[in-house]
């Protein structure tokens, strides 16, 4: 219960976070995706279940906060939490770079499905160009973010982890 | 019947099936966010009305409590500011009452001084009583001496029996040194010394009128007022006759209360004469005017007239 509890505030707090004060985190007009990097996380320390769910609560709230179409955020932050929870049963190393890796990956799969999204409903946005000055800065800075946020959330979630004998 | 347990042992896949299928369709109807929003609000403001009225309610609760606890301070503060004006009014009525009451007795004692043209009175305030005497604030420096009658409107209050610089005392017709000669004022009736003094005891309130002849008509109610052989004015009011007392002698005697509670002075007249001054008794002095009559011829004889 617990758990849950942390787990809901921690979403909900980096989803606020990242809509409603971008200012604290921009760099570069650069913002991080803090949500995705919820989403690998508990893909890799709880498995793709829990990192859907966390995609669609944080997903349902970033289309809530920028007023757009629901589904946009939580249709590309569903299955990058798929792919990378089943993707991550098969590392054999806990090595911070294999995460950041992840993430880095992530937020490129992630960037690109949100890019082709947009683009499908409004064309005039355009793609190759929202990919190079968006996605692109915006997965290096999430995955250059990696190793704090996952030492914050191993320390927030450690004694959950214990007590049910996942990774720590 | 084989569907659950598929996605039982599958339900990761499942749930990715369901979401994006969610996803996608929210997307293919354009579904705003705005309507998740609306939800939220909806929701928020029906789970938080009961705790809005609480919040009220306990907020309305603790306002009353606070102003009943600032008003009880104030009604406090206030009841005791009231209270200290109204003992100051109290004692500004009481103030009033009395210079209302030694205004009245003023003008009482200048109409008395008013009228009674034949007496040349002099007004004292009365500083103290003790045993039948009166302390008054007027003495030889005010032209005052022994023996002087002291009256009020009401009638005699006694004599002037010591005088000093500046009080003088008055034995009051309480008090054995006083004798006022006195008469029935309806038959003119006198005793046979002719006077009303205090009676045995220095503090009775009664004066007693001696050696009333047995055959003169004296009776309970007469009014006594001085006989004009007094240091008083004639008439003027000493006593009521309360009682007379018969005896086996050839004397009655009457027992009289007097006209004034000389206790209960603040003011009174010492009588400085008792008959209008003789420039008064004259009247106005004529004014010298030229005659016009013929000068009276002179009857002398010349010798009478002429010689040496």
């Amino acid at each position: 219960m617990m758990k849950n509890f942390k787990w809901v505030t921690v979403i909900v707090f980096a989803a606020v976070l990242q809509t409603t004060w971008p200012d604290m985190l921009r760099l570069q007009g650069v913002t991080p995706d803090l949500t995705l990097l919820l989403v690998v996380y508990f893909a890799i320390t709880e498995g793709e279940e829990r990192a859907m769910l966390t995609g669609l609560i944080g997903g349902v709230y970033q289309d809530t906060a920028t007023n757009t179409v629901l589904g946009q955020h939580v249709f590309c932050h569903v299955i990058v939490a798929y792919a990378v929870g089943r993707i991550s049963t098969r590392f054999v190393t806990e090595h911070p770079a294999v995460k950041a890796g992840s993430v880095l990956c992530a937020g490129f799969v992630d960037g690109f499905l949100h890019t082709a999204v947009r683009y499908v409903q409004e064309p005039r946005l355009g793609f190759f160009y929202t990919l190079l000055t968006s996605v692109v800065p915006t997965a290096f800075y999430t995955a250059v973010l990696t190793p704090v946020v996952f030492t914050l959330l191993r320390r927030l979630f450690a004694h959950d982890e214990r007590a049910q004998g996942g990774v720590v | 019947m084989k569907l659950l347990p598929t996605l039982s042992s599958n339900r990761p896949l499942a749930l990715l099936v369901a979401l994006a299928l969610l996803s996608l369709l929210s997307m293919a109807l354009e579904t705003k966010a705005t309507i998740v929003h609306e939800a939220v609000r909806r929701t928020a403001s029906m789970s938080a009305y009961p705790f809005l009225v609480a919040q009220r309610a306990s907020a309305q609760g603790i306002d009353y409590v606070l102003d009943m606890l600032y008003g009880y301070n104030n009604l406090r503060s206030e009841n005791e500011a009231r209270a200290h004006d109204l003992a100051q009014m109290k004692e500004s009525l009481t103030r009033f009452a009395e210079v209302q009451h030694e205004n009245a007795r003023l003008r009482d004692m200048l109409g008395f001084q008013r009228a009674e043209r034949r007496l040349t009175l002099l007004p004292a305030a009365v500083l103290g009583t003790a045993k039948g005497t009166l302390t008054i604030d007027r003495g030889a420096s005010h032209g005052v001496r022994e023996s002087m009658g002291v009256v009020t409107a009401d009638g005699v209050v006694g004599v002037i029996t010591e005088v000093g610089d500046r009080a003088s005392t008055v034995a009051t017709l309480h008090h054995p040194h006083c004798n006022v000669g006195a008469m029935v004022r309806r038959n003119r009736i006198r005793a046979y010394d002719g006077i009303v003094k205090a009676s045995k005891s220095d503090l009775s309130v009664i004066c007693t009128m001696e050696y009333i002849d047995i055959n003169d008509d004296v009776r309970q109610g007469d009014v006594v007022v001085t006989a004009p052989e007094s240091m008083f004015p004639s008439s003027y009011p000493v006593g009521t006759i309360t009682r007379v007392h018969h005896s086996e002698t050839l004397w009655r005697f009457a027992d009289v209360t007097p006209a004034v509670d000389p206790y209960s002075l603040d003011e009174v007249f010492v009588v400085v004469r008792a008959a209008l001054a003789p420039e008064e008794l004259a009247g106005p002095q004529p004014s010298p005017v030229a005659s016009n009559a013929p000068e009276m011829p002179d009857n002398r004889t010349i010798q009478d007239r002429f010689a040496p």
